[in-house]
């Protein structure tokens, strides 16, 4: 437990680390002088406003996403019993970009801006729900790959379609934003969107921490220990629902962040899945903000986009798994 | 039966053959939103068969609800064809392969430059004023023209207003741009060319508040129908930094060189520049 509590500890630090250097880091090179009074400058300083209201709100919505996403894939690995199992792979992430996309540009934000991850969450509900029907809490690894492969494919089509109907000719060039997500220019006010619903997800996906390492037993060994399957699946579906949807509706589709974080973290928690999910989110929340960073110091120019970059680095890592879930069958 | 139908045909094309030798094309079809604004300004309404799908915008187009009178087309040569033109007006830009297939077949096609100043214009609505037998609607246009560029320049801001103008999904237009010459004859200069931007660069929102201009150019908004690009238009430091340099709303399609609803978007233009520096503080 000790050890366990380290980790997170030593996670959080990262993460706090991180999000401090990124706030020196953006298109506008600070020097020291510069960065302080970007921090405690008057405050209609431009620095400041760079550091405040530009620079803050993407390492916190960075942060947060990380987190959420981070929490996500390590419990959806946990209950599916599945190593491939993440948001992005299984199409909730998409289905939370159709959401979001059929809402927004449809003008109904117009009305109350809640409406965006109200959208969002739907979409990623709806998907969450395909895919269990799809698949099934007991089927086998490719199955329910697959079926997310179909997800992402159907989700995909849809959203691109969504866009192309928009009378706003600005709104094709958007489809990059859904699919492939980025934080570039978010505000506080996205931070605001996204944080209740992520925070209300994490609870529930962290309220299924005892659940899942039960289940790590086996399902009637969990069974006989008194977990409720029902009620841990509905609890599981709402909270990677809310997570994903609140993150969604505010910074497009990032993949490969709820599968990269709990695999690599997995070793130093023992592959305990209740302090894994913890874990998991500090994780996420360090790695998110420093892939965003790194970009952005590494590449001055147009943007690169963050989900690019997450799927670059998921990817192939994706794939390796994949050979060696092979070679564990053969 | 079909002996009828080919004589109609034949009279058909008899009829376009002397309406043409009398000098007036009689179906004229426009590819290009500069054409567009062109035939609705000089041509008879009975002289247009059809316009471009930009002009029933109203994000392209400020006469849209005049062009939605007109059928529409896509630049698509079948789709010409279809509406039997014995004059095609394109622009020098796009348009190309429609543009060398109708030549194949026959069609007569003109082709509009792009003009640079305001007697590039003029020069612009005497040829297409000759090309549809309306010179003297031309004629009387330029002189409008002249008198109305007369009272802009006349009542211009001195010293000019540092402009910035700033599109959907951060685009910045820059020296070789229409928005610099707009800007120019309205009585402001484009902070965006001190800054070294050519023709157009994307600049972050924090790049563009320590430019400091003292207005900012933003595209006016589409109703009903939001986009990201739009949305970065309401990012709360462009809302903060619009405290101190207003923001001046123009038709995205305004921000274009040719034609003649120049004068009207320098004219307006003008006067939102003229209001910013009489609020300056000595």
């Amino acid at each position: 437990m000790r050890r366990a509590a380290w980790l997170w500890l030593g996670l959080g630090g990262l993460a706090v680390g991180i999000g401090l250097a990124a706030l020196a880091v953006g298109p506008t090179r600070l020097t020291l002088s510069e960065w302080r009074r970007g921090v405690f400058g008057a405050s209609d300083d431009p620095l400041r406003v760079i550091v405040w209201e530009l620079r803050l709100p993407r390492v916190v919505l960075g942060a947060v996403i990380g987190a959420g996403l981070g929490l996500a894939g390590a419990a959806m690995q946990g209950f599916l019993r599945n190593p491939l199992a993440e948001p992005g792979v299984l199409g909730v992430s998409s289905g939370a970009s159709l959401g979001a996309v059929v809402i927004f540009y449809s003008g109904l934000t117009a009305a109350s801006p809640w409406l965006m991850p109200a959208g969002a969450i739907a979409g990623a509900a709806l998907a969450a729900g395909l895919l269990v029907a799809l698949a099934g809490r007991d089927s086998s690894l490719t199955a329910l790959v697959l079926a997310g492969m179909g997800l992402n494919a159907l989700f995909g089509a849809l959203t691109t379609l969504a866009l192309n109907l928009s009378p706003n000719p600005f709104a094709t060039m958007d489809v990059l934003f859904w699919l492939m997500g980025a934080l570039s220019d978010r505000s506080w006010t996205h931070v605001q969107l996204a944080l209740p619903f992520v925070m209300t997800g994490a609870a529930c996906l962290l309220a299924c921490g005892p659940a899942l390492r039960a289940l790590s037993l086996g399902e009637d060994t969990a069974r006989s220990l008194g977990v409720n399957l029902p009620r841990t699946r509905w609890l599981l579906v709402a909270g990677t629902a809310l997570v994903v949807g609140g993150a969604t509706a505010v910074a497009g589709a990032i993949g490969f962040v709820g599968l990269l974080v709990p695999h690599v973290l997995r070793p130093l928690v023992r592959a305990d899945p209740w302090r894994l999910l913890v874990a998991s989110a500090l994780g996420g929340a360090a790695f998110l903000p420093l892939a965003d960073s790194l970009v952005r110091a590494w590449h001055n120019g147009p943007e690169i986009r963050l989900g690019v970059v997450t799927a670059l680095a998921g990817a192939p890592f994706f794939l390796a798994l994949l050979l060696r879930e092979r070679r564990r069958w053969s | 039966m079909k002996a009828r139908a080919l004589g109609g045909w034949l009279l058909f094309v008899l009829a376009t053959a002397v309406a043409s030798a009398g000098g007036r094309p009689q179906r004229v079809v426009s590819l290009n939103l500069t054409a567009d604004q062109w035939l609705l300004e000089l041509a008879e309404p009975g002289q247009i068969a059809g316009l471009t799908f930009l002009a029933r915008s109203p994000v392209y187009c400020a006469r849209w609800e005049e062009a939605r009178r007109f059928p529409s087309v896509r630049s698509a040569a079948e789709e010409v064809l279809r509406l039997r033109p014995d004059l095609v007006i394109a622009g020098r830009w796009g348009a190309g392969p429609a543009v060398a297939m109708l030549r194949r077949l026959g069609v007569r096609v003109e082709m509009l430059d792009a003009p640079e100043d305001f007697a590039g214009i003029a020069a612009e609505a005497r040829q297409v004023g000759a090309w549809l037998g309306r010179a003297e609607a031309a004629e009387s246009w330029v002189a409008r023209l002249e008198a109305r560029l007369a009272r802009v320049r006349a009542a211009r801001a001195v010293p000019p207003v540092a402009v910035l103008g700033y599109s959907q999904n951060g685009w910045v237009s820059g020296a070789a741009s229409a928005f610099t010459r707009l800007v120019e004859e309205a009585g402001g200069r484009n902070v965006a060319v001190e800054r070294g931007v050519g023709w157009m660069a994307r600049v972050s929102l924090e790049e563009l508040i320590r430019w400091q201009p003292e207005a900012f150019v933003l595209p006016a908004v589409v109703s009903g129908a939001p986009s990201l690009g739009d949305e970065l238009l309401a990012h709360p430091v462009l809302a903060r930094a619009a405290s101190r340099a207003p923001a001046i709303r123009l038709r995205t399609g305004a921000v274009d060189f040719g034609g003649p609803d120049v004068i009207a978007t320098v004219e307006t233009l003008a006067v939102d520049l003229r209001a910013v520096a009489e609020r300056r503080t000595p």
